[in-house]
């Protein structure tokens, strides 16, 4: 049995979050209570100490994220819920950590809760909520880190370690400026949706690159690119033209 | 009037002027004897590379296409030989042909790179040959600052080297610009000290283009008198090989002499100009000669002539602006961009506010079958979102808005919440569930979409699909659909405007399948025909005739198809290949036909 808590201030999404758990987890899921405040919801965590939290972004005037800023330490599974916040969806997204759309679909609280009860260590946990907090407060929206999953758990990565991702069918390879790699189970089009808004430039059906590793441009019919690691990147014909504006306006020091 | 601009993208290895200076007959017989050359010398070495940019240069008026192969073939074999200079004027060659194809972006591009290149060469007359390319460029591109800047450095890197030649060309283009920008001064003073340098050196052709151009300048500022003599000394200095002057020159007499009155000396000179353009084959000479033909013949009262001339000049005129729109089109585009960046953090407010309207009125909707009444509370928290999200970078407001409101039209949002009551109420709450999820699923993904001018093709029919289960879903399941993608299409590397097909697919499903008796099926193929990406739609519904007469609920949905009709409007005023919507009523149902430019992302 999860020992659980729900933080929510709307009461209809609190009532079908709950009607959910019990018609269909009632084996698996010991709901402790129904918090509706910000106050209220933090007090419950230090008292109740529950395994799991589920907890809504917007909480009258302040947000999920404050609530987590108030924790000395993060020692329960928590998992988001949300009906449009692009922006905190976003930073879920480069954090790696479980959200849910509201409405939510009953397969889609199935999953969540099956990830809980397969366990994560705590290390990770925290590193996890570090990028998701990261992410929210900077100002600019500039995310500095992303968690990336691979096949023995997940690295955090600085977007400015990453020289550049190659798609490889289903999987994307992901080149690190200390000449390692990392291969993760996500397609190179899901990084670009992520990565589009910080620097990254997708050249070619097959590349992401940072453009702040760009060395130096080959012009001709197969242009290709030269990064920093030396390494040569096609750029599709069709990418030239809009790979020279993207360059000249995000104000890189490439001369062409 | 900037015919020395020409003059300057001959500087080659072989004679200087080659190009101005010979008749098309010449030009052919130069052409053809490179050609022979090129078959003779198959090694790919220094000899074959200067061969292949000299016949680009010599075809490059004619045939931009073969130009530009011919000199980016001459890159290749430089680069493979490692050879510096060959690459550096292969460059420089490449852009001259992008100009002449009035690509003035690329032109720029290749120019930059040559003048890179050259930065090797110790060739201090190449290098400023390519300021004064570049200066050409800006000035089509109506960028005149940057133009005199670089005709300047032009102008002095020639007089270091004590290239008469160049000094020239330099201060004819920089007159030129001051002329255009009306700065009659600075542009005479300019004027006259090429002249001078053009006769002491004897460059007869040149003192020719100088002196036409001087009696231009002052014509174009009403100045007749001044105009006169210098408009005739073109004319007699002009020889034999340099038509085109005296064409010009004889048509800009044949002005001053129209404005006092003499129309019969303007006639004449009018008539022998027109002459002139035509035994040179040059479209721009000739139109210009039609119309000062036009205007003579309609101060002579003779309407037909005059009639018969401005017909000539303006189906000439078309077929020129062709390049003239182009080179207006970009200087357009970049200041588009400017504006826009300015207008976008105000639009973004005002279209984040409408979106967020937008979605309270779904939410509203889906909340008050929830049984919720929930109001100003709920306004007060969508602010503040909107204010945090408002750093996020969308495009243009307007466009995405019309599209945004027709595909989340009231009424579908109205129709689902009626059919969420109506689950309710049979008590099928699971399907209720069911419904409802992949409703805001749909909703999300369409906030998502509409606010992109382009998405990949897979991501659209994904959308699409979910719209279809959506709305089959409040059928009961009487529709089934199917989408059936060529094979030879990469629906990942394919952008199509987003949620093209949406009012159609609604037509067919709601004026289509819905009156008919029994179930229908709607199928969508996907498939490439030349240049094109079709769409086809097709429904076995009751058909046209039949939902014409049950036009009731027409409003909305014609509203939607209207609004594709003006996206694919605006597409084809902004590109030659040409987009097309066709809707034909068959034996059974509809087939709607959607043509779109097929737009490769890779």
């Amino acid at each position: 049995m999860i020992r659980t808590i729900i933080i929510e201030d709307e009461q209809p999404c609190m009532d079908h979050l709950v009607t959910l758990l019990e018609k269909g987890f009632k084996e698996e899921v010991e709901l402790l209570g129904t918090f509706s405040s910000f106050e209220d919801g933090l007090e419950a965590i230090s008292t109740l100490n529950p395994e799991l939290v589920f907890l809504d972004i917007q909480l009258g005037n302040k947000s999920g994220f404050d609530l987590l800023k108030e924790l000395e330490k993060i020692d329960f599974n928590l998992v988001f819920t949300t009906a449009y916040h692009q922006f905190a969806i976003d930073a879920f997204r480069f954090s790696a950590i479980d959200y849910l759309l509201k409405p939510i679909a009953p397969f889609q609280l199935k999953e969540a809760l099956e990830k809980v009860q397969s366990g994560i260590s705590k290390t990770d946990r925290d590193s996890k909520y570090q990028v998701l907090l990261e992410s929210v407060n900077s100002t600019d929206q500039k995310l500095k880190k992303m968690v990336v999953p691979h096949i023995n758990g997940f690295r955090i990565l600085e977007l400015s370690e990453v020289i550049r991702l190659q798609s490889d069918g289903n999987y994307t390879e992901i080149h690190l400026n200390n000449e390692s790699k990392i291969v993760s189970g996500k397609t190179l089009k899901e990084y670009e949706n992520r990565l589009l808004d910080y620097r990254f430039f997708r050249v070619h059906h097959s590349h992401l690159v940072n453009i702040d590793f760009i060395k130096s441009y080959t012009a001709g019919k197969g242009g290709y690119l030269t990064l920093k690691d030396n390494s040569q990147v096609e750029v599709s014909h069709r990418k030239k033209d809009s790979l020279m504006k993207y360059l000249k306006s995000s104000g890189t020091d490439i001369i062409f | 009037m900037r015919k020395l601009k020409s003059a300057q993208f001959i500087f080659f290895w072989i004679m200087a002027l080659c190009l101005i200076s010979f008749s098309a007959i010449a030009k052919q017989s130069v052409t053809d004897s490179l050609r022979n050359e090129l078959t003779k010398n198959k090694a790919k070495d220094t000899v074959r590379v200067k061969l292949l940019i000299n016949l680009s240069n010599s075809v490059v008026w004619n045939d931009v296409e073969e130009a530009l192969e011919l000199a980016e073939q001459a890159y290749e074999i430089s680069e493979e030989i490692a050879y510096q200079k060959g690459k550096a004027f292969s460059l420089r060659q490449i852009g001259v042909s992008y100009y002449i194809g009035s690509d003035f972006l690329r032109a720029m591009e290749y120019t930059q790179l040559a003048l890179k290149e050259s930065t090797t060469l110790d060739d201090i007359g190449f290098q400023s040959s390519l300021h004064n390319n570049l200066g050409n460029i800006y000035t089509d591109l109506k960028r005149y600052d940057e133009a005199l800047a670089a005709y300047n450095d032009y102008i002095e890197n020639s007089r270091k080297s004590a290239n008469e030649n160049g000094i020239v060309v330099g201060l004819v283009n920089r007159a030129l610009i001051y002329s255009e920008t009306e700065q009659l001064d600075a542009a005479i003073k300019d004027f006259e000290q090429a002249l001078e340098l053009s006769e002491s050196n004897d460059f007869t052709y040149f003192t020719a283009v100088i002196l036409n151009n001087i009696g231009q300048t002052y014509k174009s500022f009403g100045q007749y008198e001044k105009a006169e003599p210098y408009l005739k000394k073109a004319i007699s200095k002009a020889q034999e090989d340099n038509q085109l002057t005296k064409s010009s020159a004889l048509g800009n007499l044949a002005i001053v002499y129209h404005s006092r009155g003499k129309y019969d000396s303007a006639l004449v000179l009018a008539e022998h100009s027109l002459e002139l353009a035509k035994e040179n084959g040059s479209l721009e000479r000739q139109k210009e000669a039609w119309n000062v033909l036009n205007l003579v013949y309609d101060s002579l009262n003779n309407s037909e002539e005059s009639l018969k001339a401005y017909r000539a000049y303006i189906s000439l005129r078309d077929s020129i602006l062709g390049e003239e729109n182009k080179s207006e089109l970009t200087r357009k585009e970049l200041e588009y961009k400017m504006e826009l960046k300015d207008a976008l953090s105000q639009e973004e407010i005002k279209r984040q506010t409408l979106i967020r309207n937008i979605s309270i009125i779904g939410s509203i909707g889906v909340i008050l079958i929830m049984g919720i009444l929930f109001t100003l509370n709920k306004k007060k928290r969508d602010a503040l979102e909107s204010k945090r999200e408002a750093d996020f970078k969308l495009k243009t407001a307007e466009n995405e808005l019309r599209l945004l409101r027709a595909q989340l039209n009231p009424h579908f949002i109205f129709n689902s919440i009626n059919s969420v009551t109506d689950y309710i109420l049979k008590n099928d709450t699971d399907d209720a569930v069911v419904f409802l999820t992949s409703f805001s699923q749909l909703m999300r993904l369409t906030l998502e979409y509409s606010v992109k001018e382009n998405i990949y093709l897979e991501d659209d029919l994904k959308w699409i699909s979910l719209y279809l289960d959506v709305e089959s879903n409040r059928l009961r399941n009487k529709l089934t659909y199917s989408i059936e993608v060529d094979p030879s299409i990469d629906s990942s590397a394919i952008l199509v405007p987003p949620m093209m097909l949406q009012p159609f697919v609604e037509n067919s499903i709601w004026h289509g399948i819905a009156p008919k008796d029994g179930s229908g099926t709607i199928l969508i193929k996907v498939f490439p025909e030349k240049d094109l990406l079709v769409f086809q739609l097709d429904d076995d519904g009751v058909g046209l005739k039949e939902n014409t007469k049950k036009s009731l609920k027409k409003e909305h949905k014609s509203y939607g198809i209207e609004l594709i009709t003006s996206r694919i409007e605006v597409m084809n005023s902004l590109s030659e290949k040409k987009a097309q919507i066709s809707i034909t009523d068959k034996k059974e149902g509809v087939r709607v036909t959607i043509k779109l430019p097929l737009h490769l992302a890779f």
